[in-house]
């Protein structure tokens, strides 16, 4: 019988292996061990890949093994996903891999080269010299130190394809290398997964702990970062806050000086591998203060040396580990500590918190909502494990508030809050807190699943009905769900906006009087949010003016090259800001011309202010007003024009264009 | 005053269940089953006074019939089937397999398909033979009162005696529901916020296919519309379940497919239209078609020289299958046919006029009919403009179609 197992687990691993060749060879090699060689004609490596992993979770004995099983399993449903969804060095993907062409090939950090094999060539602000003549670089080192093993391994493949295929050269920049980086991206995500579920072992039962790194990873940007866009920094900056986080916390209180190199030496690889990482270095800064603390009141001047000793061991070992960035820095800028000049502005008096976490514009929370009961849950641990739970929450706090002050709060064109990717492990501990919480919870009221399936449903029949009522359903006919499902969700939306961007959509809506499905667009799309803006303009008729044009409004047309609104004898104008100021306030009006564009007058109010009122003739003419600083808040302003003459159910003026100047720049 | 008395009938019948619920599975869960039954659809779905009294007279029925079980069986069993004579009151015919799946499932006519509660509580009512029992009798005289013309409101009626029996399902579950909690808390609270993960894996697919725009302020309301539609893609009209489950053993088509292929309301006075290039569109095509176009007041689409339709279940005899389209034409290019199949039947090749005209085939399905299935139009030949013209224009197009009525004589 055990033989038997034997054999069926040897087979079950050799059916995984060879999936796994098969989802490596397609991408690397462009070949396939089954079937068709396309890219992503993966289903039967997919089948024996599942019959595989799902034999050896049976078969597979031993705790240690088991999580082996697991994770090899993972891997290959990662390579499985890869292909289908098309992963590929993209992105910022290509900056860091120049660094990693430019060591192997080139033994430099001058990219200039690198930029143009790799087709940035047209990115000339990249070739501007820096001080030492260098190409620019605002990208870290770390990602090429990280995915170095396999960009090594695909040099093997390469060189031999080189040979006999025109579209390979052995040279760091064909489809091998690129590829390998994506493998990369995928191993090191199951590496933060693993650090991560270790970290939660700590504070937690083994499958709370598993279940809270599935959901955290699984139901957070980090899957979009590992399965779609692998080739970014995300996956390794992940990993290495998992491992240090993991390492400060199993050594907590009792680290000997190995030890405090050691984090010292993960400590600087992480900072190589995205330099903000380094605001995790707070986990032992809280934990020396707190021995600091201790000793000097306990008048343990030896407990005092020691910790001083360690801290130095520890901060020489975190300088070690991110000499790397400092001598590449050193290279580039002639400096060993650099800011790149083409890298985003970090605005110390400007921060967006509750953007970063709440906007419809990759706010962390709204695009990744598990990570609120990651959230949750750090205040849980806080409670129970003080000190832990207080370094997490106030380095995760520090990470709000440090990407809320950087130019592109909202990451660029980014899945999710990406810049929260070291955050991750600490809030998949929240989530196993909450587990626990929840589970307790559950113990003593068991009726509180049953209850909450039992809302699910009453509020799925409700938004029903309301579909129903909007005539969303056929009742003659068969009906989409697919259509319908989408309806009841807009109708539930409508009423009471997105729950993940709850409170802010809330506060938004009670400031403004306005549903709190307005938040979505409304908050994300403030003029002035970028402080250096000087204008903000809305041009009526085009593509994008419906989310401004309020009550009073008629349908968009065109007068030869102009687009314009034709508007109601009262017409609001939504008008969101990021900051107030003195403005200069311009509207490019004419009268209606549906009596032959006979005068009208036209008075602008802003919030309830008269700010001036306007003669409009039958040509387009552009009236200003000036608007001083406080009249328009920073949040929704409606700036209400209302025509003297009326006709019912006619245009009472055609509005172009508003356009605001700020005053004070 | 018909309101009134409607109410008052719903709060007799409501008092009813709760007390027969609370006999089986207790307070707490009962009264929750009974707060959902309340809110989720005698309040969302309000009942007309003469449907109040059935739902009233049913639960009284149903209370008394668990009541009696150990007292007197027959006395009980009676009780538990009476509630079964409610649909009769609409009318009578025939019950059949078909027409129990369209009454419970079908997304026109289907009271579990169109009510979250409802499917709950007959889910729940599964777990008890008695309950059982009662709700089979409702099904079956319901289907047997029901016709395929009725609309939506006309069905939900048919069901008024089976909600008492949905409310006690709901006690039911609920109370299955505690004991698994009680017995696994840290799974049920896993379970609870495991639809977090779904939510994810749904917005990344949908960034994948460009819903969700990369670094852009989203309107969150588009964005859940995606994910409603990317969720049923994968599994179909949940509360469909398990009529979605055997169409897709049965017939191979994706789940998603039946709420529109699963079931045929085909009949003389009711032809199944297409109207291709509509926004509806896309719950029938298949592979081989372009996106959707207008020509001045006719949307239609291209399609490829193959081109695939998803049919519902057709009848037993004669179906006639009309299509109005404009071929693609070129002057060096032979006019154009197109031969139509269905299933096995298939139909010779059948020249095309220069523009929009109307063409029609008749076929004998034979004494079967068929199941869900694929009318595949196949045409002589496909034409790539920019290859026969100066457009620029790279796709390979046989006809633009605008419109498939199939109907039966």
């Amino acid at each position: 019988m055990l033989a038997a197992r034997r054999v069926l687990a040897s087979l079950a691993w050799l059916g995984l292996a060879a999936a796994a060749a098969d989802l490596i060879a397609r991408p690397i090699a462009r070949t396939a061990l089954f079937g068709n060689p396309q890219l992503d004609q993966v289903a039967a490596a997919g089948v024996l890949g599942a019959a595989a992993a799902v034999s050896l979770l049976l078969l597979v004995r031993g705790p240690r093994l088991r999580v082996f099983t697991i994770f090899a399993a993972l891997f290959v449903a990662g390579l499985y996903a890869q292909r289908l969804a098309g992963a590929r060095l993209q992105s910022d993907g290509f900056y860091y891999f120049a660094y990693l062409r430019s060591i192997a090939f080139d033994r430099d950090v001058n990219f200039l080269n690198d930029y143009e094999l790799i087709g940035l060539g047209d990115k000339r602000h990249l070739f501007t010299p820096t001080p030492t003549g260098h190409a620019q670089s605002a990208w870290t080192i770390g990602p090429a130190i990280a995915w170095s093993p396999f960009f090594g391994a695909a040099h093997l493949v390469a060189l031999p394809l080189s040979r006999t295929r025109p579209n390979v050269s052995a040279d760091g920049t064909s489809y091998p290398y690129r590829q390998a980086v994506c493998i990369a991206g995928l191993f090191y995500g199951l590496l933060g997964s693993y650090f991560t579920w270790r970290l939660s072992l700590l504070f937690s039962a083994k499958r709370v702990a598993a279940a809270a790194t599935a959901l955290a990873v699984g139901g957070s940007f980090m899957l979009w970062y590992i399965v779609c866009e692998p080739s970014m920094t995300h996956a390794p900056a992940m990993a290495s806050v998992a491992g240090f986080a993991w390492l400060w916390a199993a050594t907590l209180w009792r680290r000997t000086t190995w030890q405090w190199m050691a984090l010292g030496v993960l400590g600087g690889l992480m900072a190589d591998i995205r330099w903000q990482s380094a605001i995790y270095g707070l986990l032992p800064l809280v934990e020396a203060g707190t021995l600091a603390w201790r000793a000097v009141r306990g008048g343990d001047r030896a407990a005092l040396r020691r910790l001083a000793a360690d801290a130095a061991a520890g901060s020489a070992a975190f300088v070690a580990g991110f000499l790397p960035q400092m001598l590449a820095w050193k290279a580039i800028y002639g400096t060993y500590l650099a800011v790149s000049p083409i890298g985003p502005e970090i605005r110390f008096n400007d921060p967006h918190w509750a953007d970063v976490l709440w906007s419809s514009r990759n706010g962390l929370f709204s695009t990744s909502p598990i990570l609120i009961i990651g959230a949750i849950g750090l205040a849980i641990l806080a409670r129970r494990h003080r000190a832990v739970g207080v370094a997490f929450a106030l380095s995760c706090a520090l990470m709000v508030l440090f990407n809320s002050m950087i130019q592109d709060w909202w990451s660029s064109a980014a899945f999710g809050g990406r810049r929260f990717d070291g955050a991750v492990p600490f809030l998949a501990v929240g989530v196993a807190m909450a587990i626990d919480a929840g589970r307790r919870a559950v113990a003593s009221r068991p009726l509180i699943p049953a209850a909450v399936l039992l809302a699910v449903a009453v509020i799925w029949n409700a938004s029903l009905a309301s579909v129903v009522r909007a005539d969303g359903f056929e009742t003659t006919t068969p009906n989409d769900f697919g259509a319908v499902a989408g309806a009841q969700w807009r109708s539930l939306h409508a009423r009471f906006g997105y729950p993940f961007s709850m409170p802010a959509n809330l506060w938004f809506a009670w400031r403004n009087r306005v549903s709190p499905a307005a938040y979505d667009l409304l908050e994300p799309n403030r003029f002035f949010n970028d402080p250096i803006a000087p204008v903000g303009q809305i041009d009526f008729g085009g593509p994008r003016d419906a989310l401004f044009a309020g009550e009073g409004f008629f349908a968009a047309a065109v007068d030869g090259s102009v687009s314009y609104r034709p508007a109601a004898p009262v017409a609001e104008i939504l008008f969101p800001i990021g900051r107030t100021a003195p403005f200069k306030l311009m509207l490019r009006l004419r009268a209606p011309q549906i009596d032959g564009g006979s005068r009208q007058h036209v008075v602008v109010a802003v919030n309830g202010t008269d700010c001036g009122g306007f003669t409009l003739g039958a040509a387009w003419q552009t009236f200003a007003c000036e608007v001083p600083a406080g009249l328009m808040r920073p949040t929704l302003n409606r700036i209400v024009l209302t025509a003297a003459r009326r006709n019912e159910n006619q245009p009472a003026f055609d509005l172009d264009q508003l356009r605001v100047d700020r005053l004070d720049r | 005053m018909m309101t009134a008395v409607a109410w008052l009938f719903v709060a007799v019948g409501l008092a009813a269940s709760y007390r027969a619920a609370n006999a089986f599975v207790g307070g707490g869960a009962a009264a929750m089953a009974s707060a959902a039954l309340l809110l989720g659809q005698l309040i969302t779905f309000p009942l007309a006074a003469g449907d109040a009294a059935i739902f009233a007279l049913a639960a009284i029925a149903i209370e008394r019939g668990l009541a009696l079980t150990t007292a007197g069986r027959r006395g009980a069993l009676a009780l538990l089937l009476l509630p079964s004579l409610g649909p009769l009151t609409a009318g009578a015919g025939w019950p059949s397999g078909s027409k129990i799946i369209d009454i419970l499932f079908c997304t026109q006519h289907g009271i579990a398909a169109t009510s979250a509660v409802l499917w709950l509580g007959f889910t729940g009512a599964l777990l008890d033979r008695r309950t059982t029992l009662s709700l089979l009798a409702v099904v079956i005289t319901a289907s047997a009162a029901f016709a395929p013309s009725y609309t939506w409101q006309e069905s939900v009626r048919l069901f008024a005696a089976a909600l008492p029996v949905a409310g006690i399902g709901l006690g039911l579950l609920a109370a299955r529901l505690r004991d698994a909690a009680a017995r696994r808390p840290a799974w049920a609270t896993a379970a609870l916020v495991a639809p977090l993960l779904l939510f994810n894996v749904t917005l990344v697919v949908v960034a994948q296919r460009g819903g969700l725009r990369l670094g852009e302020p989203v309107a969150f309301a588009d964005v859940g519309a995606a994910q409603a539609r990317v969720t049923h893609d994968w599994i179909g009209h949940p509360f469909s379940f398990p009529a979605t489950l055997l169409f897709r053993a049965t017939t191979g088509l994706p789940a998603a497919r039946f709420d529109w292929q699963g079931l045929s309301h085909l009949d003389a006075a009711h032809p199944i239209v297409i109207d291709i290039g509509d926004a509806g569109d896309v719950a029938w095509i298949g592979d081989g078609w372009h996106g959707p176009e207008r020509d001045g007041e006719i949307s239609y689409r291209w399609a490829t020289r193959v081109t695939e339709i998803f049919l519902p279940p057709l009848p037993p005899g004669r179906v006639v299958i009309r299509l109005h389209l404009r071929p693609a034409t070129a002057p060096s290019m032979p006019a154009q046919t197109v031969a139509l199949k269905v299933s096995d039947h298939a139909t010779a090749a059948e020249p095309l006029a220069d523009d929009w005209a109307w063409i029609e085939h008749e076929t004998d399905l034979g004494g079967g009919g068929q199941r869900a299935t694929r009318l595949i139009l196949t045409f002589d030949h496909a034409i790539r403009p920019a290859a026969v013209s100066a457009s620029g224009d790279q796709r390979d197009l046989a006809a633009a179609i605008d419109r498939i009525e199939i109907g039966v004589r």
